[in-house]
């Protein structure tokens, strides 16, 4: 029998610097997993077609479904909140008002929800090959950025068809959006990465953003807050970054005054969450294998 | 040489789940309700955790190895040896959990065939998809594109759903695939398993071919014909650690006289109260019990026979099967006319030159003792290997067939 480690001649370049690559339990730094994402960029294509692509094929009503959700569930609201609990709306139509509500919001809870049961679904591959593993949320989040662009469209036209054409202020909705997806997104990273180990997070996160569009003024005026939060500490309703971006999706859309310094504290939570999920996710990351 | 692939000291280990007992009482239970999600919680948190107490698992043990450049590496060993955990670790599935691991170079991983296919999309969006997910840019599978389609032959259904392929068309794609792949080191887990023969034997070609292309391949497989065939060197892992690394034909022969569980080159039969049995089957090459012969080389087997009723002639049949149970040769004892005692005798013949190409084969026996038939319950597997010397000549060996006869040349030049 042949000696294991003797037969074959060690060679001297065998010191850690010498490799490409080095493999540890150390955690790699962000700088290299920018670098990956970046080498990978092509997948990233690749796996946002592979989400798109299959979604509506074997329908009858194809991309059309893309829209159902968000208009069956406005039309439902304003018969409920609108004409039979006469919820106030700004003296705007309560259907375009619940309308400019609910395109942000589904946007984030669905894209929340699909980031945070990703990694389960794709636990198949996380034993078979790497790739870097931001992009199995990211992936899908973007595919559905393209529902929540078709939404804004929508809410668009309707707008317009109400006003009788737009305003400048209709141009903010590009960076109030790109918030929604920031603050989905830092959601989504935290609650993915914990959420393949604890499989209790997919059974918690699916009711838990249901009730959370009721604390998140959705179906009901920011205004109706003046009452009970004194106008000193109104911005501080940004800490839920959700409830800034649906008033500045209104603001813009329908007119009012802009919640400046709300959407600025939102901005810093959003940004603060997302560098809180991609520590958490970069920490958690050299498991994923072993815990799918 | 520089190395492609370099182990200092690493070690992976798993938890093991402890037993949690079960309450007996109805009280019991409903307080267990309440008090298990704190249990789960402490269970749950040693999952993937490095640095984990409590009761491990070593999948890989001490391992310390350096892989050159070029080198084709066969890894063999029983079932929860290590082989595949190895593999992941340089796929960078899964992270060492001592020690490290580095790599020169691209790597892909072919852990199993078909990654990354998705079943709604098309045979051309899945070529895209699962080349991108192993690794490859979109110029290189675009540049790859026709040749992966060629390779499949399937190109009138590039267009249809994966999910309406047959499971022929499905492997064959998936398997050009990675086949394309152009990588320096190509990590290969059992993808040669699937499919029917003649794809089996594409599949070798084609791994045949990457091996001599000069890229680093590490290589986990069952089939000890295929690593002897393929590797340069091979690994034999046994929990976790290395046992022997070397050359092919020196670890395998190694590996299977180990694993006698695996193959079986020297059986005692399980005796019941009968008066004629087949007690026992030795190969031998020679000297040594074995079940690694070469082609060409002696092969020797000796049968022992208990006869206890009657004086009889004695017939013995053996029969020489393929992997796949096709049964290739058959010969018998008749012409020898063999008489036995009563009591138990020896009986045996030998190759001079074993007329078998490389592959695995069976030896099956039966006996006839006047008019009652004795056979084996299993037959007795061996391998058949190139002498060490030859040169391995792959296409010759992937399109030849098992039996090999004498053959008179002659060659004149006509006028």
């Amino acid at each position: 029998m042949v000696e294991a480690s003797e037969w074959w001649p060690m060679n001297a370049s065998s010191a850690p610097e010498s490799f490409d690559i080095v493999l540890s339990n150390q955690r790699q730094g962000l700088r290299f997993l920018l670098r990956e994402m970046w080498d990978f960029r092509d997948l990233l294509y690749f796996l946002v077609i592979r989400d798109l692509k299959p979604r509506y094929r074997q329908t009858v009503f194809g991309v059309l479904w893309v829209l159902a959700p968000t208009l069956f569930t406005a039309t439902v609201f304003t018969a409920v909140f609108g004409f039979i609990a006469k919820v106030p709306s700004n003296d705007d139509p309560y259907a375009l008002f619940v309308l400019a509500g609910l395109v942000p919001w589904t946007f984030f809870s669905s894209s929340t929800q699909i980031a945070s049961g990703s990694l389960i679904s794709y636990a198949y591959l996380l034993s078979k090959v790497y790739f870097p593993r931001l992009f199995i949320p990211l992936a899908p989040m973007i595919a559905r950025s393209m529902d929540f662009f078709v939404g804004i469209c929508v809410v668009l036209v309707a707008t317009s068809v109400h006003q009788g054409g737009l305003s400048v202020r209709a141009l903010f909705l590009i960076p109030i959006s790109m918030l929604v997806f920031v603050t989905a997104l830092a959601l989504g990273l935290c609650l993915c990465a914990i959420g393949l180990k604890y499989r209790d997070v997919s059974h918690a996160s699916s009711f838990m953003l249901q009730l959370m569009m009721y604390a998140a003024p959705v179906v009901w005026p920011l205004e109706m807050l003046k009452d009970v939060v004194p106008e000193s500490l109104m911005p501080l309703l940004g800490l839920f970054p959700m409830v800034a971006c649906i008033a500045g999706f209104r603001a813009s859309l329908l007119g009012g005054p802009m919640p400046w310094a709300m959407l600025g504290v939102a901005t810093l939570t959003a940004l603060l969450g997302l560098l809180v999920g991609l520590l958490l996710f970069v920490r958690l990351e050299r498991s994923f294998a072993d815990v799918a | 040489m520089s190395l492609a692939i370099h182990f200092e000291n690493v070690i992976k280990t798993y938890p093991v789940h402890s037993l949690i007992s079960q309450p007996t009482t109805i009280w019991a239970s409903a307080r267990s309700l309440f008090s298990s999600p704190l249990r789960n919680l402490r269970e749950l948190s040693r999952l993937g955790n490095l640095n984990a107490s409590g009761e491990l698992v070593y999948a890989l043990d001490q391992v310390s190895l350096g892989i050159n450049k070029g080198e084709v590496v066969g890894l063999i060993g029983r079932n929860g040896s290590g082989k595949t955990t190895l593999l992941k670790v340089v796929a960078r599935v899964t992270s060492p959990s001592t020690g490290w691991v580095g790599i020169n170079g691209r790597v892909a991983s072919l852990l199993e065939v078909g990654t990354g296919f998705h079943p709604e999309l098309s045979g051309r969006e899945n070529v895209f998809l699962s080349g991108a997910i192993m690794g490859m840019k979109r110029r290189e599978i675009l540049e790859q594109y026709d040749n992966i389609v060629a390779y499949a032959e399937i190109a009138r259904f590039m267009d249809t759903p994966v999910k309406r392929y047959s499971s022929g068309m499905f492997i064959r794609l998936a398997f050009a695939v990675a086949a394309h792949l152009n990588h320096d080191v190509m990590l290969v887990d059992e993808v040669l398993a699937v499919g029917d023969v003649l794809f089996q034997k594409k599949c070798l070609k084609t791994m045949a071919e990457i091996a001599g292309a000069g890229r680093t391949v590490l290589f986990v497989s069952h089939n000890m014909s295929a690593v002897m065939q393929l590797c340069d060197r091979v690994i034999w892992l046994e929990r976790g650690k290395i046992v022997a690394d070397g050359l092919p034909q020196t670890v395998v022969r190694d590996y299977l006289r180990h694993s006698s569980d695996f193959i079986v080159s020297d059986r005692l039969e399980v005796k019941s109260n009968k008066a004629r049995c087949i007690e026992r089957v030795r190969l031998h090459d020679g000297s040594e019990t074995t079940s690694v012969f070469v082609t060409d080389g002696p092969m020797h087997c000796e049968v022992t026979v208990l006869l206890d009723d009657e004086k009889a002639a004695i017939d013995l049949i053996f029969t020489i099967l393929d992997a796949q149970s096709t049964p290739l040769i058959t010969f018998s004892s008749e012409e020898a006319k063999l008489h036995t005692d009563l009591g138990r005798c020896l009986v045996s013949f030998a190759f001079e030159r074993l007329p078998l190409n490389p592959g695995r084969y069976q030896l099956d026996l039966a006996m006839e003792v006047g008019r009652h038939h004795e056979h084996l319950a299993e037959p007795v597997s061996f391998e058949v290997s190139w002498p060490t010397n030859e040169r391995k000549n792959f296409d010759h060996l992937l399109e030849s067939g098992p039996i090999r006869v004498p053959v008179e040349w002659h060659c004149s030049s006509i006028e």
